[in-house]
């Protein structure tokens, strides 16, 4: 029994972990907007989700789309301001986001409690049913298909065509007659959503949410996720959230003290994304490197 | 008169890189924009694109002003153009940069999520548009080849097919046979000539005499960012001005 809810325990967590980086690859593999603060939607979500519910007694299911909502409306925030930088300005601008969000969360004692975080949020109910271990599970993986269907298909249309081309050269997009910032807002926002239910999703499964799981260090997990599994591939999103999450597992098995273990995990993380720049820089499944002639 | 251009004046800091430049281009010709190396050609082609913006000075296309749109917005009143180092989209194949240069339906996200069925067909005609420009450069065979994989001289005619997709009326193409073969070189002048013919108007700068002298109706020559002379390619050929600005003055001895 004990296995079999662990098992069910990592699958949850994979899963949440694929929507957060496929809607980062949206953002950061397709578009090329290089995406610090991801974990910010992440936790925005969260927060927004969590405290619905604890204080307004709404249901769960509005709970969790209202994080998405408000997630995109920082994400809106967020890209009107900074798409028109470029590359390296970006990611600080973005990292700086971060920051401040976390911070928020850190500060608002009134509303977030601090670092005391917000305890006992509810599992959701339906039918009488009390989604939690496998059935948690299903409604994740629903989520996570959906987040699949959807951003497959926005990136294999038309759409997802001109995200790459602006990846690629934005100032010959927008020569060809496109307004390049709209879209770049467009691309932001719609990954702010996922990652916003995702922060929900993850709310109401553990119960307990602090500041503390929404620091850049989850950003840069996320990011890792995307560059293993491969830029601009959906499916190599799924895999790197796949190989990371279960990466680091078997050192829980390992007799070591807890603080070594961390430590541990962030090396054996270093080590793979050192491993992968030298032998395969797109990643797992990640579109055909170009060289670049100087 | 399609394109006008008065007074234009362009400075980074300290360099003056447009000086109360001057010129008119004319429905359904081929002008070529000429000069030595640094007399502000490609800042005037990036200020008439709107890349840059200019300190002074007016652009009228179409007898409207574009001074103040932003490079998109002109891209869309009817200029295209190409770039002095190839600029495609090297991950992206051939067709699906020429796709790139169509105005969809599909590239809108709330249609990409409603309007399925439209976009599919809309994507499908664009195809079929699209493969006729690559066929007149004489590139249908690698349609699916991403862009990276072309050689030089036929990413410069993807570059040109890009440019025509667009279905522009004044295409500005940055030096169109720098570095090409002499055999690619024949072919673009044969492209040009038949864009005359299909009433397109084109402006081009390039350092190849030869080219220019064959294909142009108009020739405007620049030096310190301002037009020296504008005439028939035999007119300017015997320009005084135009002789000193490539060669020096005479010296005595």
């Amino acid at each position: 029994m004990a296995l079999e809810s662990y098992i069910i325990h990592l699958l949850i967590l994979i899963g949440i972990y694929i929507i957060l980086s496929i809607s980062l690859n949206l953002a950061m593999g397709f578009t090329g907007l290089l995406n610090i603060g991801h974990v910010a939607f992440y936790g925005i979500g969260a927060y927004t989700s969590a405290l619905l519910v604890l204080n307004f007694g709404v249901p769960f299911w509005i709970g969790l789309l209202s994080g998405g909502l408000v997630a995109s409306f920082f994400g809106l925030l967020l890209a009107i301001p900074s798409v028109k930088l470029k590359g390296d300005y970006l990611a600080i601008a973005t990292l700086g986001f971060a920051i401040i969000i976390e911070n928020i969360f850190r500060n608002w004692i009134s509303l977030t409690r601090g670092p005391l975080g917000l305890p006992g949020i509810p599992k959701p109910i339906l039918f009488g049913i009390t989604f939690s271990g496998f059935s948690y599970l299903i409604l994740v993986g629903i989520f996570v298909l959906i987040t699949y269907i959807f951003i497959k298909h926005i990136t294999n249309a038309p759409f997802g065509r001109l995200l790459k081309a602006i990846r690629e050269d934005e100032l010959v997009v927008s020569s060809l007659g496109k307004n390049i910032i709209k879209y770049k807002i467009h691309a932001l926002v719609i990954s702010a959503v996922f990652a916003g239910i995702a922060g929900g999703l993850y709310a109401h499964y553990i119960t307990y949410i602090d500041p503390s799981s929404f620091t850049i260090l989850e950003s840069i997990l996320i990011i890792s996720m995307v560059l293993v599994g491969g830029l601009a591939s959906v499916e190599g999103s799924i895999i790197g959230a796949v190989i990371l999450v279960l990466l680091p597992e078997p050192l829980r098995f390992l007799p070591l003290p807890s603080f070594a273990i961390g430590a541990l995990r962030q090396m054996i993380y270093a080590g793979l994304l050192i491993y992968l720049l030298i032998k395969r820089p797109q990643g797992i499944l990640g579109e055909i490197p170009v060289e670049k002639e100087s | 008169m399609l394109l006008k251009v008065k007074n234009l004046q362009k400075h980074f800091r300290g360099i003056r890189a447009v000086h109360d430049c001057n010129f008119i281009v004319d429905q359904n010709q081929i002008v070529a924009l000429i000069g030595p190396n640094g007399a502000g050609k490609t800042t005037v082609f990036n200020l008439v694109t709107g890349l840059v913006r200019p300190d002074k000075g007016d652009i009228h296309f179409k007898g409207e002003p574009i001074i103040d749109l932003s490079s998109y917005q002109i891209a869309r009143l009817g200029i295209t153009r190409t770039f002095q180092l190839i600029r495609l989209f090297p991950k992206l194949t051939a067709m699906e940069n020429l796709l790139l240069a169509k105005h969809q339906e599909g590239e809108k996200i709330l249609s990409t999520i409603l309007r399925t069925r439209y976009i599919k067909h809309e994507e499908q005609t664009n195809r079929e548009r699209c493969l006729e420009f690559l066929k007149f450069v004489g590139l249908e065979n690698k349609k699916n080849s991403h862009a990276c994989n072309l050689s030089y001289g036929q990413q410069k005619l993807l570059e040109i097919a890009r440019a025509l997709a667009t279905e522009a009326d004044l295409l500005l193409l940055d030096e169109p046979v720098a570095g090409v073969s002499p055999i690619m070189r024949e072919k673009i002048k044969e492209l040009l000539l038949r864009l005359k013919k299909e009433g397109k108007t084109i402006l081009f700068i390039e350092h190849d005499m030869k080219f220019v002298m064959d294909l142009a109706d108009k020739v405007i020559v620049m030096d310190y960012g301002k037009e020296i002379a504008i005439g028939t390619p035999k007119q300017v050929q015997k320009n005084p001005k135009v002789l000193q600005a490539y060669l020096g003055k005479k010296v005595k001895l």
